[in-house]
């Protein structure tokens, strides 16, 4: 029961900091013990079986710049507050958050994109 | 040659002729700076994202460029001193992207002139059988009382 709810994964500060002491509290406790004997020797841990795999979507493209006037890639980087989004949350590889972090910053200095909202 | 991209805003407040002038004025920097333009681009009027200058919309322009490292100095310093930009942004494209942005920009500017002379031929046309006209607009005002028929009848068979 509590699998399922860990499993659904939204944006947000919140979830991301409910989401890590759930798991490692979990690790610790009863179920560490548990999954330790029959998980680790079958395979798969459950909780991974229905969250979605992350990847990187420049990578995917093979992306080697990031334009700062491609505003409809931008804006689903720095949604509803406009902060840049986490690679936590977008699954983003290192290289290209980098490249993308360039990108937010030069639109937010030619108007493009809101420094900040609400 | 390095390839630059300059981005900038100019006041929405400019009539057409005045900006015009501006634009060209900074263009020119380029030619007497031994540059030369790929992309002279009037991307048109956006709302910014927040406010400059208690201006809550401006035109933006982009030049695409091949120039030495003095052009965009000068360029960005006349823009400084200018009333009539806003902001403007030079970012110095790495060779391959300033590759695909120049070939970008080309093919732009050619659908550009294309949809032109397409608007033109279309102006002819018209022109030409103007009587034509009101009968293209009449099926236009047929249809309209149709589709409020439809809409009336399924909101009745809800109620």
């Amino acid at each position: 029961m509590r699998d399922d709810g860990g499993s659904s994964y939204e944006y947000g500060g919140r979830d991301g900091g409910r989401d890590g002491g759930r798991d490692g509290g979990r690790d610790g406790g009863r179920d560490g013990g548990r999954d330790g004997g029959a998980g680790r020797g079958g395979g798969r841990r459950p909780r991974f079986l229905f969250r979605r795999r992350r990847y990187c979507k420049f990578c995917e493209n093979k992306a080697r710049w990031i334009d700062h006037k491609d505003l409809k890639t931008l804006q689903n980087y720095a949604p509803e507050r406009a902060k840049i989004l986490p690679r936590r949350i977008s699954g983003t590889c290192g290289k290209h958050q980098r490249l993308l972090m360039q990108a937010i910053k030069r639109a937010r200095f030619i108007a493009l994109l809101p420094f900040s909202s609400d | 040659m390095p390839t630059y991209e300059t981005l900038f805003i100019t006041s929405p407040e400019l009539n057409e002729a005045d900006e015009a002038t501006a634009i060209e004025a900074l263009a020119s920097v380029i030619s007497a700076g031994g540059g030369t333009m790929v992309s002279n681009d009037r991307m048109g009027r956006r709302r910014l994202a927040y406010p400059i200058k208690k201006f809550n919309d401006g035109i933006y322009v982009r030049f695409l460029y091949d120039s030495g490292t003095d052009v965009p100095q000068e360029i960005e310093r006349r823009m400084r001193l200018s009333d009539r930009v806003l902001r403007s942004l030079t970012v110095r494209l790495e060779p391959e992207w300033a590759e695909v942005a120049k070939v970008d920009a080309v093919r732009e500017a050619a659908e550009r002139v294309a949809a032109l002379e397409r608007e033109a031929v279309e102006a002819r046309e018209r022109a030409e059988a103007g009587e034509v006209a009101p009968v293209v607009d009449v099926p236009a005002a047929a249809s309209q009382p149709d589709i409020v028929d439809d809409d009336s009848t399924d909101g009745e068979g809800e109620e």
